[in-house]
């Protein structure tokens, strides 16, 4: 018999919907165009108080779509992530943010320079979001997703949220496993200021989603992607091993 | 319909999507109470919750808006939604 219940996730995501002429019209805004000038004072900052060391870079792909997926530490992960990335990359990446950052006008200013935002309600209803990066994804764009939900109080990682497993499998997007070391020691959650560090963030080989894909046949979609996110979890402990 | 016919296809209803929700949460059918919360008491999150009723819509090709699953807290609630979409 067949599994498939894929039709109805894509039913939720819409992915059989045309898309608007411009989908990601919504996600620019004015604060783009300070976009560089963030990110260089970023870089001054960076190499006086934490210089950010980015291996496995050649596994980032050169064309979007894809997904970088981190692990979440701290307000210093995206900037580390994106800093070395090519600025066509990073100009274009899209990042999900939630609702507790995003409905706070200094946090969201701030995200708003840094990347493209997507809005997440983690808690209540997270399908408008998930739909939102499927249609960012379809229009082309990368997307960068923390897994997690939110960052690690203890430096641990913490169990991933499927979410990211439904849109690669649904849409067939690599992901890159990505693991940031460092930015807990700098700048941990709750606290007001930085301190001097090391930053070190390891890119690892995409996960292409094609195996997932095919077992969809004969297991309920579901099972797939909660499958899928447990190989990219086990992959970004895996990185985290790795010399620091 | 007679009495007896609409118990008796309503019984088997029941009986359908007991077995079917309880193959997506990998519960067994008998620790299933009919008036037990998914959420709670059987540990569904809401991504399974939309998977029970992508396994729904798959077996009777009903269209369940997503939004019905913040209606839903049991198993009964299930059948009883099943059972209007199918009107």
């Amino acid at each position: 018999m067949n599994q498939d219940t894929s039709a109805y996730w894509r039913k939720i995501l819409k992915l059989d919907e045309p898309l608007s002429p411009d989908p990601l019209a919504e996600y620019r805004s004015w604060h783009g165009y300070l976009r560089s000038f963030f990110y260089f004072l970023f870089k001054v900052l960076s190499v006086m108080f934490f210089p950010i060391q980015a291996r496995g870079m050649e596994n980032v792909p050169k064309c979007p779509p894809f997904i970088l997926a981190s692990n979440h530490l701290s307000v210093a992960d995206y900037p580390s992530v994106v800093a070395k990335l090519p600025n066509e990359i990073r100009d274009h990446l899209h990042a999900l943010a939630t609702k507790h950052f995003y409905d706070n006008p200094g946090a969201r200013f701030f995200m708003k320079i840094g990347s493209n935002i997507i809005r997440i309600d983690t808690v209540e209803d997270f399908f408008p979001a998930l739909r939102a990066a499927a249609c960012v994804l379809r229009a082309g764009a990368p997307i960068f997703i923390a897994p997690e939900g939110t960052r690690s109080e203890t430096g641990e990682l913490l169990p991933f949220k499927v979410g990211v497993g439904i849109l690669a499998v649904e849409l067939n997007i690599p992901v890159v496993p990505v693991y940031i070391h460092g930015t807990f020691e700098i700048i941990p959650a709750g606290a007001g200021m930085f301190k001097p560090g090391k930053i070190s963030v390891i890119y690892g080989r995409p996960i292409d989603p094609a195996t997932y894909i095919e077992k969809k046949k004969t297991v309920q979609a579901y099972d797939v992607y909660k499958e899928f996110t447990e190989e990219l979890r086990s992959r970004i402990l895996e990185l985290s091993k790795l010399p620091y | 319909m007679t009495n007896d016919k609409f118990q008796m296809t309503n019984d088997k209803l029941e009986k359908e999507i007991k077995s079917l929700v309880a193959k997506v949460i990998k519960i067994p059918e008998e620790k299933i109470d009919l008036k037990a919360n998914l959420f709670t008491d059987l540990g569904v999150d809401s991504l399974l919750g939309v998977e029970i009723f992508a396994a729904l819509d798959q077996k009777y090709h009903i269209d369940i808006p997503e939004d019905k699953l913040r209606e839903i807290q049991t198993l009964e609630d299930v059948i009883n939604l099943v059972r209007q979409l199918k009107k």
